[in-house]
């Protein structure tokens, strides 16, 4: 991360260089992001609140172009989902080796997943782990067109609907396959 | 079985990375020669594999503003068609066919790995998507734009569509059209195609968990075990780019390529 001192003049600057209101507001919103703390999305997605101006007290990061915001939901998304798929699976395979020696031959039906987690049954987590792996991909794309739709970027809004769209489909005709 | 798998994969993780290649290529045939997974469960488990690990790298690249976030979400449009067409294409050829057209992708990547990768002029600013990001060696700020965005999304489609049927990432297709056809900087190329895959893996993956492919006691120490050793690898030498580790990876593609053949051969 590039951390550049900024404060309140570079909004000040900054719309000479910026073509519209929504690229100031970005800019705003990168002012308000703690330089290196670790975030949570609901931070990821508080940092998009327009209007919300009292926060602009930190050191913050200012990096150039104008794709900030989708960048740090982008980046939130993957993060926490690779760490938590990460962490279901580990556990998973400490219970299946060590505790239980049993370990599954295939993936349960989803249904079955919370149950077998409150059970603490190694599939379950293993099965967790995994459809959250592949998940994680998917939320980065739903998180993107939440942020398109803060930034009044419809146009992106649109496109980015189109990829979420077609994963759907294959979640619905790669059934009948 | 499954700390064997995760040692192998382990071990693929910090190639694949030191080469700044996906894991997916050497994957699919040891898991197939050595632990004798079938294909599909094998190219299941690549595809799982592959998602971690452009999770993990599209984080860090994004985090960096290296990749190029919205062109990257116009080529998905492509990459996640192919990656359907592929998936389901996958499901219906028979094994055999899978092995021999992966057989073919060895020799090409083996190919492809041969070309001096030279750094083509990059597109000034055009209009198209232009966007900026700042050299992590340099320091210097770089403005580019996009040139022949169809041609891009034909290649993506082609790129999704190897993806979604062998289980491999498909930088290999997308970064040259990226870098030679559409005139981005060979870093920013390398981010954003490492941002896609994950997309475009998980429209597949979907479909393999589907139809049963997903065995979780293979693809999760693949996963994991990749996913440390790209960890590793970049640690020990993502600047090494020794031309001895080159020809050793070249190496065992062709002798995998050969072993598929032979396979199908004497069935």
């Amino acid at each position: 991360m590039n951390n550049q001192p900024a404060d309140l003049t570079e909004i000040e600057n900054a719309p000479a260089t910026m073509q519209d209101h929504g690229h100031a507001v970005a800019l705003a919103d990168q002012l308000r992001q703690p330089a290196d703390d670790v975030y949570v999305a609901e931070d990821a997605l508080d940092l998009l609140r327009i209007g919300d101006t009292d926060r602009i007290n930190t050191k913050p990061m200012v990096m150039p172009g104008e794709r900030r915001d989708l960048d740090q939901v982008v980046h939130a998304v993957l993060a926490i989902g690779l760490s938590v798929s990460g962490a279901l699976m580990i556990i998973g395979l400490i219970l299946g080796l060590i505790l239980h020696r049993e370990l599954p031959e295939a993936m349960p039906a989803i249904a079955e997943i919370p149950g077998r987690v409150m059970s603490l049954r190694p599939s379950g987590f293993l099965a967790l782990g995994l459809l959250v792996l592949i998940a994680t991909p998917i939320l980065r794309v739903i998180g993107s067109i939440v942020a398109f739709v803060y930034e009044h970027d419809w146009r992106y809004t649109a496109i980015t609907s189109v990829v979420l769209l077609v994963l759907l489909l294959s979640l619905l005709i790669g059934k009948g396959g | 079985m499954i700390i064997l798998i995760g040692l192998v994969a382990l071990l693929v993780g910090i190639l694949g990375s030191m080469l700044g290649i996906g894991g997916g290529v050497l994957l699919i045939p040891l898991l197939t020669g050595l632990f004798g997974v079938p294909i599909k469960t094998a190219i299941g488990a690549s595809i799982v594999s592959v998602i971690a690990t452009s999770s993990a790298a599209g984080a860090v690249y994004v985090g960096k503003g290296l990749s190029h976030t919205r062109l990257a979400m116009v080529l998905e449009i492509a990459t996640t068609l192919g990656a359907l067409a592929g998936g389901i294409t996958a499901i219906l050829i028979s094994p055999d066919a899978l092995t021999g057209l992966f057989a073919l992708v060895l020799l090409y990547v083996a190919y492809t790995m041969s070309r001096a990768s030279r750094e083509e002029p990059v597109a000034a600013p055009t209009g198209v998507l232009d966007t900026n990001y700042i050299d992590p060696l340099t320091e210097q700020e770089v403005h580019y734009g996009v040139q022949r965005l169809p041609v891009g999304m034909g290649a993506s489609f082609l790129a999704g569509n190897v993806s979604g049927l062998l289980g491999i990432g498909g930088g290999i297709i997308k970064v040259p059209i990226m870098t030679m056809v559409m005139g981005m900087p060979l870093r920013a190329a390398i981010a954003t195609s490492n941002l896609m895959i994950g997309v475009t893996a998980a429209t597949s993956a979907v479909i393999y968990y589907q139809h049963g492919f997903l065995d979780p006691a293979i693809a999760i120490p693949t996963a994991l075990g990749v996913l440390v050793g790209a960890q590793v690898g970049t640690r020990i030498g993502g600047k090494i780019r020794s031309q001895r580790l080159k020809q050793v990876f070249q190496g065992l593609l062709l002798v995998f390529a050969a072993q598929m053949i032979y396979q199908l051969v004497m069935k």
